[in-house]
């Protein structure tokens, strides 16, 4: 089903009412306008969406079409030149920079395309990182770091470094990481854009089964057979939505062997 | 996060990269191993001009004679000067009222000590009365000179402390007989051991541990006939060891006591005059200017190491721009960031501190064992020392860190 236009005001006009989903993120006349020598370039230019909780997102357009720097904005890492972005019910734009740290650090979870694992750290420590941030203590980092990497069958790789680990490991570790301070929204920037195709399904397969658990998740993504993993999916050109359609039925990853529900509802 | 954290991912981060930590530490070692010896030997200079000034007495005053001869000793004859004399000492006693103290005293080197077959390397030492009380020497064992001997001119000696060692070794010499020149004498007391107090650093004096004294009057009237000529006879002294009371100007009761002795010696250039306390103070002017060199050579070679610091940081800043950028996306701070860079550049400038503390002491020690100063290391300086290296660690980190917090998030995270 096609939902070309669908408008933030159509959304907003239930807030919380009968049956539908607390909203997630709200955006309204979102810019993002850079400035060079050879004039503006409008990497995202007066865009409105609304995303409600639970949703699955992927977002794809060719490059330079503000994808990515929608999802930076998102993520709380690059301020808007214009409009405004609330996620899960607070305004980013008033948020002083380490007010912004600290939200991304509670709220969000950051997946990379190069995983982005620090390479001196083990992978414990890698998972514990946001978790240090948050100052929780070192017992319950540990404990929840282990969790975490149970429930993405790497329980034996914990003192293993980055580079000892294949792509699939490492991009599940970086997951790992993202859950790591139980964030409201995982924001994933072409999450399988390092993996082979088999790889790259396991992934879509923790995602989806982390969607199902009720988490809100965006995806920027090139792979349209990746972004059909999703429930709902925008195209974007210039800085502008052009399409956005739910997924009528979402490609269904197998589901993955290495990640183990069971260990995730023993986190802390 | 807490300064804890930072500290252990600093310490994790430099040893990841030993070679290069330490080279990067190398100024700050040499930085305050320079601190170190610097303060370690200017503090022992200081105790060892304290300690001289406490053996020669603040209030003391020596008169030296000077050696005359050829022309200036026919212009002196001529003149009918006696050079030092102890009647000098007289009038010196009479005319000051500031003194608390004038003894005279006479080295005779032409006479050589024998005892037991032996013959020690000696120095015979003719001494007024109120000898022990004006040098502040200390006796051993058994007496010093006194008045009767000094009435009597008594055959009688005191022997310092290595010549007894020489005569009889660890036995007790009083009531041997030792032979000066050809005259017997009676060893009645030892002086106890001066060694190492021989004025390294500012007053120059023989060994006093190879004298031996005997009472001036013995001198003069046993041994002075012997040999019959004497070349030595413009000087009957060869010092005067004079006390000033308490709260007496040194200088300027030197320049009353020295325009005496002029106008007696009829105005020939014959003696001149030491001050203890002034000459140490002089010492201490140069032992500031000394202190002030080193500390120049020390702060700069600091700053060196401050630079070196400086520079290895912002060097690892661009190398983990991305890593900055991942930390800032997980939730670190610009303060966590700040805080992660300080944390690495003061550890490096503290372990650079340590390692120089340790250097540092090594290299007082080694200047003591070849050179034979006293280097004393106060436990203020590894301290002193210890707060430097950290402050030159944060100063010359703050620069790195504030650039690496100030990094975009987005723009460090897209670093290639």
């Amino acid at each position: 089903m096609k939902n070309k236009g669908r408008r933030m005001s159509d959304m907003i006009a239930e807030p919380g009412g009968s049956g539908a989903s607390r909203l997630m993120i709200e955006i309204g006349r979102l810019e993002r306008h850079y400035s060079h020598s050879c004039g503006v370039v409008k990497a995202v230019d007066g865009l409105d969406l609304t995303v409600a909780q639970g949703e699955f997102l992927a977002v794809m357009g060719p490059s330079g079409s503000g994808k990515s720097t929608l999802l930076y904005m998102l993520g709380a890492m690059d301020r808007p030149t214009g409009g405004w972005v609330r996620i899960d019910g607070q305004g980013l734009e008033a948020m002083s920079d380490a007010e912004l740290s600290v939200f991304r650090n509670r709220r969000l979870g950051f997946v990379f395309q190069s995983f982005h694992l620090l390479p001196r750290l083990d992978l414990s420590r890698n998972v514990e990182l946001p978790m240090r941030y948050a100052g929780v203590s070192s017992a319950a980092r540990r404990s929840r770091s282990e969790a975490l990497l149970t429930a993405v069958g790497l329980a034996d790789h914990k003192t293993h470094l980055p580079v000892e680990l294949s792509g699939g490991q490492s991009q599940r570790a970086a997951v790992a990481r993202a859950l790591a301070n139980d964030p409201a929204l995982l924001l994933a920037d072409e999450p399988t854009g390092n993996l082979d195709s088999r790889t790259g399904h396991e992934v879509m397969g923790i995602f989806q089964a982390l969607n199902r658990r009720g988490l809100t998740i965006v995806m920027v993504t090139h792979d349209l057979e990746m972004a059909r993993h999703a429930k709902r999916l925008i195209t974007m050109r210039d800085g502008r939505i052009v399409e956005d359609r739910t997924v009528e039925s979402p490609n269904q990853a197998p589901s993955p062997v290495a990640f183990d529900l069971s260990a995730l509802e023993k986190c802390p | 996060m807490s300064v804890f954290h930072h500290v252990s991912e600093g310490l994790q981060s430099l040893t990841d990269h030993p070679f290069r930590t330490f080279l990067t530490t190398l100024g700050i070692i040499f930085g305050t191993a320079a601190v170190i010896a610097m303060v370690s030997i200017g503090a022992g200079a200081e105790r060892e001009a304290l300690e001289e000034l406490k053996r020669f007495g603040p209030d003391s005053i020596r008169i030296q004679s000077k050696p005359i001869e050829g022309d200036r000793l026919k212009n002196a004859v001529k003149k009918l000067a006696r050079g030092l004399t102890i009647k000098d000492v007289e009038v010196l006693l009479e005319s000051c009222p500031f003194l608390k103290n004038a003894v005279g005293e006479r080295t005779l080197d032409a006479f050589p000590v024998y005892s037991l077959g032996k013959r020690p390397a000696a120095l015979v030492v003719g001494v007024g009365d109120g000898f022990l009380a004006a040098s502040r020497f200390e006796l051993e064992n058994g007496r010093f000179l006194d008045e009767v001997d000094s009435f009597e001119a008594a055959p009688v000696a005191v022997l310092g402390a290595a010549v007894a060692r020489e005569l009889v070794g660890g036995a007790d010499p009083i009531g041997m007989v030792i032979q000066i020149g050809r005259v017997r004498f009676r060893v009645v007391g030892v002086m106890r051991d001066r060694s190492g107090s021989g004025g390294k650093l500012a007053i120059k004096s023989r060994d006093h541990d190879r004298d031996v004294y005997i009472p001036l009057s013995t001198a003069r009237e046993r041994l002075y006939k012997w040999p019959i000529e004497d070349r030595e006879r413009y000087h009957e002294l060869s010092a005067l060891w004079l006390s000033v009371k308490e709260g007496t100007d040194l200088s300027a009761a030197r320049d009353v006591i020295m325009r005496i002795l002029k106008r007696r010696h009829r105005d020939m250039d014959d003696v001149e005059a030491l001050v203890p306390l002034e000459i140490l103070q002089q010492s201490q002017k140069t032992q500031d200017l000394f202190n002030l060199v080193m500390a120049c050579i020390a702060g700069l070679s600091l700053l060196i190491g401050g630079i070196g610091i400086m520079n290895i940081m912002l060097a690892s800043v661009n190398e983990r721009t991305r890593e900055i950028g991942v930390r800032r996306a997980l939730g670190a701070t610009r303060a966590d960031i700040t805080g992660q860079f300080l944390a690495e550049s003061a550890l490096i400038s503290l372990s650079g501190g340590i390692l120089g503390i340790g250097l540092g002491v090594a290299l007082a020690w080694g200047i003591s064992f070849s050179t034979g100063w006293t280097t004393v290391i106060p436990i203020g300086a590894v301290f002193l020392a210890f707060g430097v290296s950290l402050i030159v660690g944060i100063v010359f980190g703050l620069f790195p860190a504030m650039k690496a917090a100030s990094l975009d998030p987005v723009t460090a995270l897209r670093y290639e």
